[in-house]
């Protein structure tokens, strides 16, 4: 029962917090307009699609085909790729930090630890009001966008597309909850508070900027476009070792190629280059991650267990 | 005698340098911009053509400081005011005879002077980066544009600096300052200009939509000037990031657009005289707000835990 207690209580105290409340926001917010982006980009492309096509006709020749013709309606959520990875990874962050904080800069852990609780089962409540929390954020933002495909003119899914949808969103969740791992482990570990939240911050950028330009040569701002960061890597002794060695471990790569299968905007021949697939790479860093957190519990000295900023 | 103000700036560089996180993050900023360099040479073959200037493979290193720099200012800004919350010196300073003027213009000095220090590193290693790597020395002309660069830069990121140092200065609680800053950062650093890339109907296609329909650039303008509305909708989401502003200025400064090839270093800051004038106003506004605010620095100073 002791875990299901430290959830609750977690849970309460985060949901209370202003700050978790204004990131939270700020993601169903861009959540909300991710899929009116996406139609309105779509409907554009396809009204100059027309008027290509026109100029084709007058000259008496045969236009390319409509590129959005024939494309998924989950295709409109593409932008939703590149939220998960921005605010979602944020949020995940912040939430998994206060969440593990808020013992240690009330002061409240060492009577925590007083008390007949092992540290495992602290930390097994620590890691369930993660997993609650971001999954409730997620589960709203699914339900965001089901309305808004409710909502917006001539779109309707079939069966495959729901489950694809459903499938999306699980993928979401694991990657979010990585980061909230992440933000819970060096809440647990660092001397200060400062370091706590910088230091998830710091591997955050280099996940999402700086590893995706070293295995593909994706630009940090082509990083933020879903349909340019799925270029492929240029070819040579460099990317062939980098992108080897590293996208294994590169969850926001594996995160991205598993969102563009899943939503349809994949390029044609489009491969993950890695042993493992976006999936288990999901899984694999959750799993260590989630093993960091209990391993920090563990380690956590109580009498010592204050920030020191 | 040395005025109070130069005090400040001195106290609050030598703090600076005495922070282990500070001097991380900059190692980080460093390391990034020198692998982004590394890996435009990889995927370029070398630098060995002869009508290539090495300051054009410098895209990924403007991203970075746009992305990395500006929060790493936020960072420095935050710390500037955190360290007198945290030490509960902010009401001691003002029983002294200093202004709060006097103490925010030594700290705004301060900041100027660490993010020249940073940038000077960074652009000094860049450079000795391209001369290595290009096997030539970089041109005056090369040298000069890069030296605007840096100025460029130290504008966008002083436009951060306040931000960081404002929400960490005024606000309650340090932890949400921080968190709020960072989330106006995703908003003007990311968020703007990823929606006005994303909504830009050539990028709805890898590789380019007119591309794949093999449309000439006199006929994709004529086409695209019948969407005036969507195309102002959109360019005014962009304009609403300084970074946009920053990218637009160093990427015409230093070739990475090529159509400002060849022109010179005048005629290419009058063009971008409007992206010049834009950054300005960030940081003049940051500078306005932070001078008209009347602070309680001795309530903020026992606010410091939650």
């Amino acid at each position: 029962m002791a875990p299901l207690h430290i959830m609750t209580a977690a849970l309460q105290v985060s949901l209370r917090d202003r700050t978790v409340v204004l990131i939270a926001g700020l993601f169903m917010a861009l959540v909300l307009i991710s899929a009116y982006l996406g139609w309105s980009a779509t409907t554009t492309v396809h009204e100059v699609y027309l008027k290509v096509a026109e100029a084709y006709a007058t000259k008496g020749e045969i236009a390319p085909s409509n590129p959005v013709s024939n494309t998924s309606p989950l295709e409109l959520l593409r932008n939703m790729t590149t939220y998960v990875a921005l605010i979602g990874a944020l949020s995940g962050m912040v939430l998994g930090n206060k969440i593990t904080s808020v013992d240690r800069k009330s002061g409240v852990y060492p009577l925590m630890a007083s008390r007949p609780i092992g540290a495992a089962s602290i930390a097994i409540g620590k890691i369930l009001a993660i997993i609650v929390s971001i999954s409730s954020l997620l589960g709203f933002a699914a339900l965001i966008n089901v309305g808004t495909f409710w909502v917006l003119p001539n779109i309707s899914l079939n069966a495959d597309e729901w489950s694809r949808l459903a499938q999306f969103y699980a993928a979401s969740n694991l990657y979010v909850i990585a980061f909230g791992f992440l933000g819970a482990l060096f809440a647990v570990t660092s001397r200060s508070e400062t370091a706590a939240l910088m230091i998830p911050v710091t591997i955050w950028l280099t996940v999402t900027f700086i590893i995706p330009q070293l295995t593909a040569n994706v630009l940090p701002m082509a990083a933020l476009n879903p349909l340019k960061s799925m270029t492929a890597a240029p070819t040579g002794a460099f990317f062939a070792f980098t992108g080897a060695a590293l996208t294994p471990f590169s969850i926001a790569e594996a995160y991205r190629a598993l969102s563009a299968i899943l939503l349809g905007f994949a390029p044609s021949g489009f491969q993950f280059n890695s042993l493992i697939t976006p999936m288990q790479t999901l899984f694999v860093v959750n799993g260590v991650l989630m093993s960091g957190v209990v391993l920090a519990y563990l380690g956590l000295n109580a009498s010592r267990s204050d920030y020191n900023d | 005698m040395i005025s109070p103000v130069l005090v400040i700036a001195r106290k609050d560089i030598v703090e600076a340098l005495r922070t282990r996180l500070f001097l991380i993050i900059t190692a980080f900023l460093l390391l990034a911009s020198m692998l982004s360099i590394a890996v435009t040479a990889a995927a370029m073959g070398g630098f060995a053509s002869p009508d290539y200037s090495p300051i054009e493979a410098m895209r990924g290193f403007v991203e970075h400081l746009e992305i990395i720099g500006s929060a790493l200012a936020i960072i420095m800004g935050y710390r500037s005011a955190a360290t007198e919350r945290g030490h509960n010196t902010l009401a001691l300073v003002m029983t002294r005879p200093i202004t709060q003027r006097a103490f925010l213009v030594g700290k705004v000095i301060g900041g100027i002077v660490l993010i020249l220090a940073v940038l000077a590193i960074v652009f000094t290693a860049i450079g000795v980066e391209l001369t290595a790597l290009n096997g030539v020395g970089l041109s005056i002309l090369e040298t000069v544009k890069l030296i605007v660069g840096y100025i460029s830069a130290t504008v966008y990121m002083m436009a951060f600096f306040l931000l960081g140092f404002m929400f960490a200065l005024y606000m309650k609680h340090l932890s949400h300052a921080l968190l709020t800053a960072f989330a106006i950062w995703l908003v003007v650093v990311l968020v703007a200009p990823q929606i006005g890339d994303t909504l830009d109907p050539d990028n709805q296609a890898v590789g380019g939509l007119f591309m794949e329909l093999a449309v000439p650039r006199a006929q994709e303008i004529e086409i695209m000037n019948t969407f005036d509305t969507y195309e102002t909708i959109r360019t005014g989401i962009e304009q609403l990031s300084p970074s946009k502003h920053f990218e637009r200025l160093t990427f015409a400064l230093w070739g990475i657009k090529g159509s400002y090839f060849g022109k010179t270093v005048m005629e290419i800051l009058w063009e971008k005289l409007v992206d010049i004038i834009w950054l300005l106003a960030y940081v003049t506004t940051l500078v306005g707000v932070l001078f008209t605010r009347q602070a309680n620095f001795s309530h903020l100073s026992d606010k410091l835990s939650e």
